[in-house]
């Protein structure tokens, strides 16, 4: 099992090596521990963590293991994903601890971005003597949904303008009847129109000829009040409505004063024609 | 006209010109910390980094960008940069062991490696990153024991990258 320091600084060398190249029109990402499970994996969602979907692009490979051995013995260690496509391997990192120590190694593979698609099982395998203990393998990845290809697009059902109600409306045959109705009711309005128009100049000369005739009436008989006679004044009784605060009223003494005043001088104006 | 070119050759033999010469070395060696140290105190006279004891051994990573060039030397502390007052003697052990390496060709960094007193010293080889990592231990009382007083201890782990 990988240790959570290893994990750690996996990560970290992960995040020096795809921080140059972030664009916003994908989504990076790294994998978990695909070698967890053992030696050997399958590029499957689970495996992976993410759905190996077109669009999906394998940008490097990050591994980590330790190689048991003695110094002298031939030991050689290959960390490889199989070609689905065309065979052979699409990724293959062999080191050859033959005539080394054996040591923690901790490495980092770029690679130019593969799709997802060419990426069979991997694993890692060994030859010679020696053993590989906590294996831990990292993929980076980019992803870009791909754009939607007319053949993915849901199937329509076609459209046929025969049974479309708007179109068999605008192309049913005009009723006729309903303007010739219309024509007949318009001629009607019209011909009411002129007939009272016709009332109304008859009535307007009728009046005229009216005032003509009382005219001539009252220049034949000049002292005639029958009219007046006749002539109702709109209103009738006008009902006190003031009522009095109180029921008296006092004098207004300045009122009284100043009509002795005017009587005054009244009476000496006229002494002078005396 | 010959004037003026008497002038030019006159005041070319009195001027001086001092043309400067620049030049950036950028380090082809690095180190950073990856894991700082912290002292665990598994009984009252002892600090130590080992994890078993509750402590954190301080890795320090090497990136070399050149082969062949440059020496890690690698010093172990001896005394405590921060500490309360001490009356009794400290002794001090320690380790520096290549903990992880990039390269299958630097598999053998530890064994080729050379020690003299705190310190250890490798030859860097090969191109690309090596870890080290560093064991440090401090026992109070000269073998008799002694608790440590209360507070703050540090000390300091020295890397270094030396060119051949």
């Amino acid at each position: 099992m990988m240790s959570k320091v290893s994990a750690s600084k996996l990560l970290a060398l992960l995040a020096a090596y795809s921080a140059a190249s972030y664009s916003s029109d994908y989504t990076y990402g790294y994998t978990p521990n695909v070698a967890a499970g053992g030696t050997n994996w399958n590029m499957s969602s689970t495996v992976l963590g993410v759905d190996p979907v077109p669009g999906l692009d394998i940008s490097g490979v990050l591994y980590r293991y330790t190689a048991v051995k003695e110094r002298q013995d031939p030991f050689v260690v290959s960390i490889q994903n199989e070609d689905a496509i065309n065979g052979g391997f699409v990724f293959r990192e062999q080191d050859d601890w033959s005539g080394r120590s054996g040591a923690t190694i901790n490495k980092l593979v770029p690679l130019p971005y593969t799709p997802i698609e060419r990426w069979g099982d991997g694993s890692i395998e060994t030859t010679g003597v020696g053993s590989v203990v906590d294996p831990a393998v990292v993929y980076t990845y980019r992803f870009k949904p791909p754009e939607p290809q007319l053949s993915d697009l849901p199937a329509l059902p076609a459209y046929n303008a025969l049974y479309d109600d708007a179109v068999i409306n605008a192309t049913a045959e005009t009723d006729r009847d309903l303007y010739e109705d219309d024509e007949v009711e318009k001629d009607k309005d019209e011909e009411e129109e002129k007939d009272m128009e016709k009332a109304l100049a008859a009535l307007q000369s009728g009046l005229e000829m009216a005032k003509g005739q009382n005219a001539l009436l009252q220049a034949m008989n000049p002292v005639t009040m029958t009219q007046y006679y006749a002539t109702t004044i709109p209103g009738g009784t006008y009902q006190e409505t003031v009522i009095l605060d109180g029921g008296q009223i006092k004098d207004n003494k300045r009122a009284f004063r100043s009509m002795a005043n005017d009587r005054l001088h009244t009476k000496m104006v006229q002494e002078q024609y005396q | 006209m010959k004037k003026i070119l008497l002038a030019c050759l006159i005041a070319g033999t009195a001027q001086a010109a001092e043309i400067p010469i620049e030049g950036t070395v950028q380090s082809r060696c690095l180190i950073n910390t990856d894991v700082a140290g912290v002292y665990g105190n598994p009984n009252a006279y002892t600090l130590t980094t080992t994890p078993a004891d509750g402590g954190v051994l301080p890795i320090v990573r090497y990136d070399v960008s050149l082969a062949d060039a440059y020496k890690a030397r690698i010093t172990y502390p001896t005394a405590f940069s921060a500490s309360p007052s001490l009356s009794d003697m400290v002794t001090w052990t320690g380790s520096v062991t290549v903990s992880e390496v990039s390269a299958v060709g630097m598999a053998d960094y530890q064994t080729d490696s050379i020690t003299y007193d705190q310190t250890r010293e490798y030859d860097l080889t090969a191109t690309g990153t090596t870890w080290f990592q560093v064991a440090s231990t401090a026992t109070y009382g000269g073998g008799g024991n002694k608790a440590f007083p209360g507070g703050t201890y540090r000390s300091v782990v020295v890397a270094e990258c030396i060119a051949q």
